[in-house]
């Protein structure tokens, strides 16, 4: 029964990881315009891996993952350049979004088919077990890739980059410009106070490093910052609603830890105090396209900050507002 | 290193034969308590056959319908309906506020020219959203 089920699982990953792969064909040829067969390089690209670095003498590891991460994207970056040579840079972004998506659901796809004939060949009935118990949530992560691929294909916003969409609020008709790696910095003001507000260059998908761009902004401002706001979306419990805001102290940001870090760093070298602001929303809802009370959030978070600005700061400080997430779809 | 086996099927053909067997079954031991007779003793059903039968009847049917709610369930999730998503237009100068389809290229502060209300090039895309998915 146990081996039915997951069986049944498998044929439907397999069938989403084979869709999110046509998807990925399709746009790249029609946003890419390749002059080539495409085919073997996406291939290719679906079975790449990162080697983590050794964590035996763990000091120093976040520079080396943040080494590896730069590595990575520049040659990720520069393999999807060469399947699209005719794509803009945001629809670049796009499609490398598209393309991890789709390599995201082949490895699921992989490593589930792993364990699964795994389980039958030794005939283990706890890794059967164990591969069952955690069939639902594994489809479910599937079910929003996919969601997110057709996302990344069309550059729709994801519910990820309602951080993004805040800070693009701030910064609207703002003198912008660009510090560090795809951040995108403006000035302006709120309650009297001077706000920098920063986010990913939009409207292609990008998470950018505002780890350095926070750090290279304080030391502008020689560590005269009262403090910097931090706006992500957060995973919520379930039963919990969709939108809802909650306040926090640390820095809100995901991924691998290596840009947390560089904040939690230089906020401690600085003694500055960072808070952050998070929307609530399932993972579903964080990578494909934002629902309607995730975008209303968005005036909910701006006025969150604005109450946090005048508890906090005293007319005349400088405070770093930082929207955090994906920035698919939303410019600045 | 060797490629596994790839999944062999089988599960909803084995499922769909075992409930035709079993569908077959409960009926046949509705037919014995519609007729209170065992057809398999030749004789008239007494109490301890009664039970027997209906007992085997809600049984088989139960299964039956178990599965099929699975297997329903099973394929329903495989057929994801792309949502609709929906642009949010909005002049900076006036109220003016209108909803449009999503279009290819549309994305969050992308200027959409004159507004229809004032008359100035105020008119940007404030939001992009998608409404509630439905799963058939």
């Amino acid at each position: 029964m146990f081996l039915m089920e997951i069986d049944r699982g498998l044929k439907r990953l397999d069938f989403i990881r084979i869709q999110a792969r046509d998807l990925t064909l399709k746009t790249v040829k029609e946003q890419g315009k390749p002059t080539a067969d495409i085919t073997p390089q996406i291939n290719t690209l679906m079975e790449q891996f990162i080697i983590a670095p050794v964590d035996m003498d763990p000091s120093g590891i976040v520079r080396k993952f943040d080494h590896l991460l730069d590595v990575h994207d520049v040659k990720f970056k520069d393999d999807v350049r060469a399947i699209a040579p005719g794509a803009s840079e945001p629809t670049l972004n796009n499609l490398g979004n598209l393309v991890e998506a789709s390599w995201a659901l082949n490895t699921i796809y992989r490593i589930v088919r792993h364990f699964y004939l795994l389980g039958r060949r030794t005939s283990s009935f706890f890794i059967i077990l164990q591969l069952q118990a955690l069939m639902p949530m594994v489809m479910q992560e599937a079910e929003a890739y996919m969601g997110a691929a057709r996302a990344f294909a069309e550059g729709q916003p994801i519910g990820d980059g309602i951080g993004a969409l805040v800070a693009s609020r701030l910064m609207k008709d703002k003198a912008q410009r660009k510090v560090e790696k795809d951040v995108i910095v403006a000035e302006t003001t709120m309650e009297d106070r001077r706000v920098i507000a920063l986010k990913a260059e939009g409207p292609g998908g990008n998470v950018g490093k505002p780890g350095d761009a926070i750090r290279s902004i304080i030391e502008e401002n020689q560590g005269k910052v009262s403090m910097v706001v931090m706006i992500d979306a957060a995973l919520k419990f379930e039963g919990e609603n969709s939108g809802d805001i909650s306040e926090g102290i640390g820095a809100a940001i995901g991924g691998i830890g290596t840009e947390r870090f560089k904040i939690e760093e230089e906020a401690t070298k600085q003694r500055i105090p960072v808070y952050a602001v998070i929307v609530k929303e399932s993972i579903l809802e964080a990578i494909t396209p934002m629902k309607k009370e995730i975008l209303d959030a968005g005036e909910k978070v701006i006025e969150r900050i604005k109450r946090l600005i005048i508890e906090r700061t005293k007319p005349g400080d400088t405070v770093i507002v930082a929207g955090i997430g994906n920035t698919i779809g939303i410019g600045q | 290193m060797a490629q596994g086996k790839p999944p062999g099927g089988g599960s909803v053909t084995v499922r769909f034969v075992l409930s035709l067997i079993l569908a077959f079954i409960g009926l046949f031991s509705l037919l014995a308590l519609l007729t209170g007779y065992d057809f398999i003793q030749q004789r008239r059903l007494d109490d301890a056959g009664t039970s027997l039968y209906l007992s085997l009847a809600f049984v088989t049917f139960l299964f039956v319908v178990f599965n099929i709610v699975r297997t329903r369930r099973g394929f329903s999730l495989t057929t994801v309906v792309p949502s609709k998503v929906l642009s949010v237009v909005q002049c900076t100068q006036c109220s003016f506020k209108q909803l449009k389809n999503f279009a290819l290229g549309d994305y969050v502060t992308k200027a959409e020219g004159k507004c229809t209300q004032c008359g100035n090039q105020t008119l940007f895309v404030s939001g992009i959203f998608t409404e509630a998915g439905k799963k058939r």
